[in-house]
C-alpha cells in the first residue's frame, strides 16, 4: 500500500511538473510566434516584455531572458535612427536580462553570441568613437561562442555582418567576410529541430551569402 | 487512501482557476505622459501585456489573492502594487517613475567643458576631436585653443584661459598635479603639450568655478583621465617628417602592458621647409613611455605611467639688448614623470581613489651666461566618494605635496646666483552634491591649503548649482576662491608673499540635443594679492591685483552636414592686471578681447579619408613699447590662421595604417604675437625692436602610422581558456 501511494505521489508530482512545463512550453511557443511577426521597435520591445513576463515567473530558465535580450537589442537597432537616447536604453536593457542568463548557464554558446551582438548595439551609438575599444570585445566573444559550440551556426553569421561592415582597411570588406557566411551556411544546413532554443539567422546568412557573391562578381 | 480524498481538490482547484479576474487601465509617468511600450504583469505568472499607442493595457489572470501587480518601463523605476485579486473586473493607474540615473538629469556644468566617453555626459571633445582638429597638430593644448574661454598665444603654447596667464592654468592626469605639462623650450619659441591626447579617455576642461577637488590653480583646471586597460596586443611603428617611433602594447586578460619609444629631429625637415630662427642644431629628443594596468578585482584598476625624455636644441637667439642681433643658445632640457594611482570600490559604498606622482624636470640653459634650474615635485593623495540614497552624494580627501626648485644662474664666471626653495604643501577638501529633485542640483564644497614655503594657510569656498529649464537645455552657476603659490621665480629675491587669490562668479546656459550643442557663459573674475617685484627687481610683494570679465560662446553642430562636423567658438575678454613688473593696472600681453575659431571636420568614406579645416582669428594683443609713453600701449595686428588636415585610412601589406598630413596658415599670411624692444636705446635714442612671429611660416607635418597586428582576426580560443 505505502509503495502504491508513494508511485501514485510521484505520478502526481511529475504531472504537476509536466502540467507546469506544459503551461511554460506553450506561453514560450506564443513568444516565439509573436517574436517571428515582430517588424517594428514597438513589436520587439512587446516581444521583450512576453519574455520578461516568463522570466519572472521561471527563475530557473535561461531561455525568456534570453529573448527578452534579444527583443530589447533588436528594437534599439530600429530606434538609433529616431530616437537614439531610448536606444541606449534599450540596450542597457538587453544586457541587464544577458547578465541574469549568464549567471545560470555561463558557458552557454548563443549567450556568448548575443553578448557579441550587445556589443555591436553599443558600437552603433558611437563607431567612430568605440570602434577600436568593442571590435576585439566582439571578437573574443564570438571566439568564445565558437569554442563552446563549434556548431552554432549565429557566431560566424555574425562575423560575417561585423566583418562585411568593417572597412576595408580594417581587414574587412565582401572578400573577407565571405567565408564566415559559407561557414554559417553548411552549419545552419546541420541544424534541425531547435525547439525553444534560438534558431534566427539562417535567412539572414543567405542573403548576406547572395549579396556578398554578387558584389564580388566572378571572383 | 488519503491520495484520493486529495484528488477531488485538486479538480476542484482547477475548477476554480477559469474564473478570472481582467485588469485594465492607462500608464503613465509622473509628469502626466501616457507610457507606450510599458510592461504590465502580475509577478510570478504569466499574466500581463504591453501598453499600446495610447498606453492602455488589458489582460486577464486566473491568479487569485495576494499578488504583485509589477510596470517596467525603459528608463524608470519599476511600479509595484500589491493587489487582493478577486473575480471581476480591476481598473488600475499606476504612474511611473523616471529613473534618477536615465538622461535627462541635472548635471553641474558652469565652467566645465567634457570630453568623456561615457556617454551619459555631454562629450565635447574626444581624443578622435583632438587628433582631427587641423590647426592642434595633435596637440591636447592645441585643440583646447580651439574652445571658447581661451587666448591663443602661438610664441608659447600653451594655454591661457579667461585673462589668466599660462602658470594660472594647471595639468592634472588621473586627480595628480603635473608639474611639466609642456615640453621645455625657450621664450617666443612654442612648446607642445608632452602627452599624447590618444593616453586619455577623458578631457575635461574647466574655464573656472571647478570643484574644491583641484586647487593651486587660479584660472583653469585641464583634467585628464587616462584609458583604462589596453583593448588588444599591437605593434605600432610611427615614421614622420619629424623623427620616429616604435611602440608595443600587450593585453592579458587582466592586465595590459605598453611600452614605447620616440626619437624626434628636425634637422632633415629644417633642411626642406626654410624657418626663421637660424638653427646651430636643429631639436632634437628621445624618450620613452611605460603604461601599465591591472585589474584588482571586479572593480578595482590599477595604474601606473612613466615617461622618460631628454631633449636638446642650439640656436641663434634674439640678443636681449640687440635684438636684431643674435647670441648662440644651447637648451637641453631632461624630465621623468611618474604617475602611479588605484581605483576601486571599498566596502561596497565608498569609491576609493589613492595614488601619487613625481616629476623631476632639468632645464640648461647655456648662452652669454649660464642657467641650470631643476625642479623636481612629488605628491600623495586619496579621496573617498560615496552616495547617501538618490539625493545626496560626499566626496572629500587630501593632498600632500614636497617641492623643490634647485637654480643656478651665472651671469659670466665670476658671478654665480643659487636659489634654493623647498615647498611642503598640505591640503584638504570636502564637497557635496545635493540633488534638490530631477531638475536642481547644488554642488558646495571647501578646500583648505597650507603652504610651508609661504608659512601661510587659506580656505577656499565653492559652490555651483544647475537648474534644468526643459527637455535637454538649462542654467547653471557656479562662484567660488581659488588659491595659487606664486611662481618659485619670485622666491630668488627677498619676498613678503602669500597666496595668490581669484575669486570666480559664472552664469552658463546650454542646450545640448541630437548632435548640436550650444552653450553661451558670462563670467566676472576678480585677482588679488598677486606677486609683484620691486622695480628694481630686488623683492616681491603680494600686492598685485586685476579683474577679468567676459563672454564665450560656443555651438557644435555633428548633425546638419552628413559625414561633417563642425563647432564655432568665441570669446570676449576683458582684463586688466596689476602684477610682476607692471607700474599699474594695464592690459597684459598675451590678453586679447576677441578669440573666435571655426572648426571643421569631414568624413568621405568612399576614399577612406577625414579632411580637417580651422580658421581662427584674434583681435589686436597689447605689447610694450618703450618708444612711446605709457605701458603695453602697442597693439599687434589682427592674427588669421587657415590651418588644414587629411588623414587617410589604408591597409599596408595587411596592417592598419594612417597617413597623415598636416599644414598650418596655408594662405601663408603674416602672423606677429608681439615686438621685443631692445633693454637700451641706439644711436637715435630708439629703442631698436623685432616681431616676434613664429619660427617659420607654416608647419608641414607628415606622418605614417602603421599598426601592426591590429586587423582584427578570431582568436583560437580554446574551450579550456574559458
Amino acid at each position: 500500500m505505502k509503495k502504491i501511494t508513494l508511485f501514485f505521489a510521484f505520478a502526481l508530482g511529475s504531472l504537476v511538473l509536466s502540467a507546469q512545463s506544459a503551461q511554460y512550453t506553450n506561453a514560450m511557443t506564443k513568444g516565439l510566434v509573436q517574436l517571428d511577426s515582430a517588424k517594428n521597435a514597438a513589436d520587439f520591445q512587446a516581444v521583450a516584455n512576453t519574455f520578461s513576463r516568463i522570466a519572472g515567473a521561471e527563475p530557473k530558465e535561461w531561455l525568456p531572458l534570453y529573448y527578452a535580450s534579444f527583443g530589447n537589442l533588436i528594437s534599439a537597432f530600429i530606434l538609433y535612427p529616431t530616437d537614439a537616447s531610448k536606444a541606449v536604453l534599450a540596450v542597457d536593457q538587453a544586457q541587464a536580462s544577458l547578465d541574469k542568463a549568464k549567471a545560470l548557464v555561463p558557458q552557454e554558446s548563443e549567450l556568448a553570441v548575443m553578448q557579441a551582438y550587445i556589443l555591436i548595439g553599443r558600437l552603433v551609438e558611437n563607431p567612430m568613437g568605440r570602434g577600436a575599444e568593442i571590435t576585439p570585445q566582439v571578437y573574443a566573444e564570438l571566439g568564445k561562442a565558437a569554442a563552446l559550440n563549434p556548431d552554432n551556426p549565429r557566431a560566424p553569421y555574425l562575423q560575417g555582418t561585423y566583418v562585411l561592415n568593417m572597412p576595408e582597411f580594417y581587414g574587412g570588406g565582401a572578400g573577407n567576410a565571405k567565408p564566415h557566411f559559407e561557414k554559417a551556411a553548411a552549419l545552419f544546413e546541420k541544424e534541425t529541430e531547435r525547439g525553444l532554443l534560438p534558431r534566427w539567422g539562417k535567412e539572414e546568412n543567405a542573403k548576406m551569402l547572395e549579396q556578398v557573391k554578387s558584389t564580388l562578381g566572378g571572383k | 487512501m488519503r491520495l484520493w480524498l486529495l484528488l477531488p481538490a485538486f479538480l476542484l482547484s482547477e475548477v476554480s482557476l477559469s474564473a478570472q479576474t481582467l485588469l485594465h487601465g492607462t500608464v503613465l509617468n509622473t509628469r502626466g505622459d501616457t507610457l507606450v511600450g510599458a510592461n504590465v504583469w502580475l509577478w510570478g505568472t504569466y499574466d500581463g501585456a504591453t501598453t499600446d499607442p495610447n498606453g492602455h493595457f488589458s489582460f486577464e489572470s486566473t491568479a487569485t489573492g495576494a499578488h504583485s501587480l509589477l510596470v517596467t518601463y525603459l528608463g524608470c523605476d519599476t511600479f509595484r502594487q500589491e493587489l487582493d485579486l478577486q473575480k471581476g473586473v480591476l481598473q488600475l493607474s499606476p504612474k511611473l517613475k523616471e529613473n534618477t540615473s536615465a538622461l535627462q538629469e541635472v548635471v553641474i556644468s558652469a565652467g566645465s567643458f567634457e570630453a568623456a566617453s561615457d556617454r551619459r555626459r555631454a562629450v565635447v571633445l574626444s581624443p578622435v576631436d583632438i587628433a582631427l582638429t587641423a590647426s592642434a597638430t595633435a596637440d591636447i593644448a592645441g585643440a583646447i585653443a580651439t574652445l571658447p574661454g581661451t587666448t591663443r598665444n602661438g610664441e608659447s603654447g600653451q594655454i591661457l584661459v579667461r585673462g589668466g596667464a599660462a602658470y594660472e592654468t594647471r595639468t592634472f592626469i588621473d586627480g595628480l598635479y603635473v608639474q611639466n605639462p609642456y615640453n621645455s623650450s625657450v621664450p617666443n619659441v612654442p612648446a607642445r603639450n608632452r602627452f599624447s591626447p590618444f593616453l586619455f579617455k577623458g578631457t575635461q576642461f574647466s574655464t573656472g568655478g571647478y570643484s574644491a577637488e583641484f586647487g593651486q590653480a587660479l584660472s583653469s583646471a585641464l583634467i585628464l583621465t587616462t584609458e583604462d586597460l589596453a583593448p588588444q596586443s599591437t605593434t605600432s611603428v610611427s615614421l614622420m617628417s619629424v623623427g620616429l617611433g616604435l611602440a608595443h602594447t600587450q593585453r592579458w586578460e587582466n592586465r595590459s602592458l605598453a611600452i614605447s619609444g620616440t626619437y624626434a629631429n628636425l634637422a632633415p625637415y629644417f633642411a626642406l621647409v626654410p624657418q626663421q630662427i637660424r638653427w646651430n642644431q636643429a631639436p632634437q629628443s628621445g624618450g620613452g613611455e611605460l603604461n601599465f594596468r591591472q585589474k584588482a578585482g571586479a572593480d578595482g584598476m590599477f595604474k601606473l605611467y612613466t615617461s622618460l625624455n631628454r631633449s636638446w636644441m642650439d640656436m641663434q637667439y634674439p640678443d636681449p639688448f640687440q635684438p636684431q642681433e643674435t647670441l648662440p643658445l644651447r637648451l637641453q632640457a631632461d624630465n621623468v614623470y611618474s604617475n602611479a594611482s588605484y581605483r576601486g570600490i571599498l566596502g561596497d559604498t565608498w569609491a576609493l581613489f589613492a595614488g601619487g606622482a613625481y616629476t623631476f624636470n632639468r632645464d640648461q640653459i647655456t648662452s652669454g651666461f649660464d642657467h641650470d634650474k631643476t625642479q623636481q615635485s612629488g605628491q600623495l593623495r586619496f579621496t573617498l566618494a560615496r552616495p547617501f540614497g538618490e539625493h545626496l552624494k560626499l566626496k572629500f580627501g587630501a593632498e600632500y605635496l614636497q617641492g623643490r626648485f634647485d637654480e643656478v644662474y651665472q651671469p659670466d664666471d665670476s658671478l654665480e646666483y643659487h636659489t634654493l626653495r623647498d615647498e611642503r604643501y598640505t591640503a584638504g577638501f570636502a564637497e557635496t552634491d545635493v540633488y534638490f529633485s530631477k531638475k536642481f542640483v547644488l554642488r558646495a564644497g571647501l578646500r583648505g591649503e597650507y603652504s610651508a614655503l609661504l608659512g601661510r594657510a587659506n580656505l577656499a569656498p565653492r559652490v555651483s548649482a544647475a537648474y534644468v529649464l526643459g527637455k535637454d537645455e538649462q542654467i547653471a552657476f557656479a562662484a567660488g576662491q581659488f588659491y595659487q603659490t606664486p611662481e618659485y621665480e619670485f622666491f630668488r629675491y627677498p619676498a613678503t608673499l602669500r597666496f595668490e587669490r581669484a575669486t570666480h562668479y559664472m552664469l552658463n546656459y546650454q542646450r545640448i540635443r541630437d548632435g548640436f550643442t550650444f552653450r553661451v557663459e558670462g563670467y566676472y573674475k576678480t585677482y588679488d594679492h598677486l606677486a609683484k617685484t620691486a622695480s628694481d627687481a630686488s623683492s616681491s610683494q603680494s600686492t598685485g591685483h586685476g579683474y577679468a570679465r567676459g563672454l564665450d560662446v560656443f555651438f557644435r553642430d555633428q548633425k546638419t552636414i552628413k559625414n561633417g562636423d563642425y563647432w564655432v567658438s568665441y570669446s570676449f575678454l576683458d582684463t586688466k592686471r596689476d602684477y610682476r613688473d607692471f607700474p599699474g593696472l594695464a592690459v597684459p600681453v598675451f590678453a586679447a578681447a576677441h578669440n573666435a575659431s571655426l572648426v571643421y571636420k569631414h568624413w568621405l568614406p568612399r576614399f577612406n579619408t577625414a579632411f580637417g579645416a580651422t580658421y581662427a582669428f584674434q583681435s589686436p594683443r597689447p605689447y610694450h613699447d618703450p618708444n612711446q609713453p605709457g605701458f603695453n600701449q602697442g597693439r599687434t595686428p589682427a592674427y588669421h590662421d587657415v590651418s588644414v588636415n587629411a588623414s587617410y585610412l589604408t591597409n599596408l601589406w595587411g596592417n592598419f595604417t594612417i597617413l597623415y598630413v598636416s599644414a598650418t596658415n596655408i594662405l601663408g599670411l603674416n602672423q606677429t604675437y608681439g615686438y621685443q624692444f631692445g633693454a637700451e636705446p641706439d644711436a637715435n635714442g630708439q629703442y631698436p625692436a623685432r616681431a616676434i612671429t613664429p619660427p617659420a611660416r607654416h608647419f608641414l607635418f607628415v606622418g605614417l602610422f602603421i599598426n601592426f597586428g591590429q586587423r582584427y582576426r578570431v582568436q583560437e580560443t580554446r574551450k579550456e581558456d574559458i
